[in-house]
């Protein structure tokens, strides 16, 4: 979808202390091999603040950062996250919203995995041009729930807490959002849940068996590959095309943050840009964010100033269900400091 | 046939498998190293299987992350993929 009227004002991070690949090394927490492959120098670990405050941070700093808004100006936050946020029969989004534009924002959760942000961003660039006003999407994640074991849960990424917060507003900007574009093949939703339900929430969380379980008894490794394969090109085809860009007019590839040879795999086979031009230098210091990852890297980019006015940045999203988002943002001038 | 520690495999697997293993650079391939750290990621599952057919066609049911775990896992796999390729009419 070709986006004419949206805007970045502001960014906001909020990423825990870190604690080094080779101090979890000799804790015991990660395996050493894994380590060495892996190629994750630090992840940030939370010790006391929960998902939705950690995120209630981020979307302070991006508020702030949007300065010539009005704190009331922002009618709906949505909030992201994968994991448990710190109560049950409960939403997150409210007190993310409470805690950053006031009590009469609309809060809604926004849950699509690693996606989850760009999925917000993209619901967001339907609802601003229709109601007006600014959109707070937040996303806040803590890995450390009972049966999660953020540096051997999955053998494709290691997780790590933090949050991420962009303020998007019809009126103008330092960055304008140019495309946004998903795609869906919801016959891939059993892959992550092993294809059958746990009983149990507080199971023991091992991705790579949920995975040979799903491959094995709901869809086969090829059909699965093909039909994401399809999601992932498709989106990006006309996230490009809808922002008049070629893949060779992007100057930064924002990813989800997953292990070294993961990016490698990515890069090589579903976007061809140099690993120089992607966020890595952030994500091999922070591990996989959830939905945070995006918000989080567009954060990177605009503090320390390393995308600047004219380069197009390209998120790139893929979530449980399969749904792949790809969203492309435009630098129209510096951020407020 | 090539042999490499404990395990014999055709010349064409290991280098078909090689082609994929960004990360081993000239080392030997062990049998029993993880191919993950080797750089064999999911997106490269289907490339070494699709390369194989030259001489393998791997049937959909071994396409699973324990027959790509190690060189030694998927090259059993493509001794069972030949022997039923063989008793094949």
């Amino acid at each position: 979808m070709r986006i004419t009227d949206l805007y970045v004002t502001g960014v906001g991070a909020h990423v825990p202390d870190r604690v080094s690949t080779p101090d979890a090394v000799a804790r015991g927490y990660y395996d050493a091999g894994r380590a060495a492959r892996d190629g994750i120098d630090a992840v940030a670990v939370a010790t006391d603040l929960s998902a939705p405050e950690m995120a209630a941070l981020a979307g302070q700093e991006a508020v702030a950062m949007a300065g010539g808004i009005d704190a009331a100006d922002v009618r709906t936050v949505f909030h992201t996250y994968v994991d448990y946020s710190g109560a049950r029969f409960w939403d997150a989004a409210p007190y993310v919203a409470l805690h950053t534009v006031g009590a009469s924002a609309r809060g809604y959760d926004i849950r699509q995995s690693c996606n989850g942000s760009l999925a917000a961003i993209e619901l967001a660039s339907h609802l601003v041009p229709r109601v007006g006003g600014s959109v707070l999407v937040t996303s806040g994640e803590r890995f450390d729930t009972d049966g999660v074991n953020r540096w051997q849960a999955d053998p494709q990424s290691v997780f790590g807490d933090g949050a991420g917060a962009v303020v998007l507003s019809g009126r103008g900007g330092f960055a304008k959002v140019l495309s946004a574009a998903s795609a869906a093949d919801n016959r891939l939703e059993g892959e992550s849940r092993g294809g059958r339900f746990h009983p149990n929430m507080a199971a023991h969380l091992d991705f790579e068996a949920l995975r040979e379980d799903y491959l094995r008894e709901q869809v086969p490794l090829r059909e699965h590959w093909f039909a994401m394969e399809q999601v992932l090109r498709g989106a990006l085809k006309e996230a490009l095309a809808d922002a008049d860009s070629t893949i060779d007019d992007i100057a930064y590839l924002v990813p989800i943050n997953p292990t070294y040879p993961m990016l490698l795999g990515m890069l090589e086979h579903l976007i061809p840009l140099p690993e120089a031009r992607t966020t890595w230098d952030i994500g091999r210091i922070t591990g996989h964010v959830g939905g945070a990852d995006h918000l989080i890297g567009l954060h990177h980019l605009v503090t320390t100033g390393k995308a600047g006015p004219g380069d197009k940045i390209l998120f790139a999203g893929g979530g449980t269900g399969f749904t792949g988002t790809y969203v492309i943002i435009e630098m129209t001038g510096e951020a407020p400091r | 046939m090539t042999e490499t520690n404990t395990v014999a495999w055709a010349p064409w697997f290991e280098t078909t498998l090689r082609a994929q293993l960004a990360l081993l650079e000239g080392e030997a391939l062990d049998p029993d190293r993880l191919l993950v750290a080797c750089g064999l990621t999911s997106f490269g599952w289907m490339v070494v299987a699709d390369d194989l057919r030259c001489w393998v066609t791997l049937p959909e049911e071994l396409l699973l992350p324990s027959t790509f775990r190690t060189a030694r896992s998927l090259w059993a796999a493509v001794c069972d993929a030949l022997a039923d390729d063989e008793e094949t009419p």
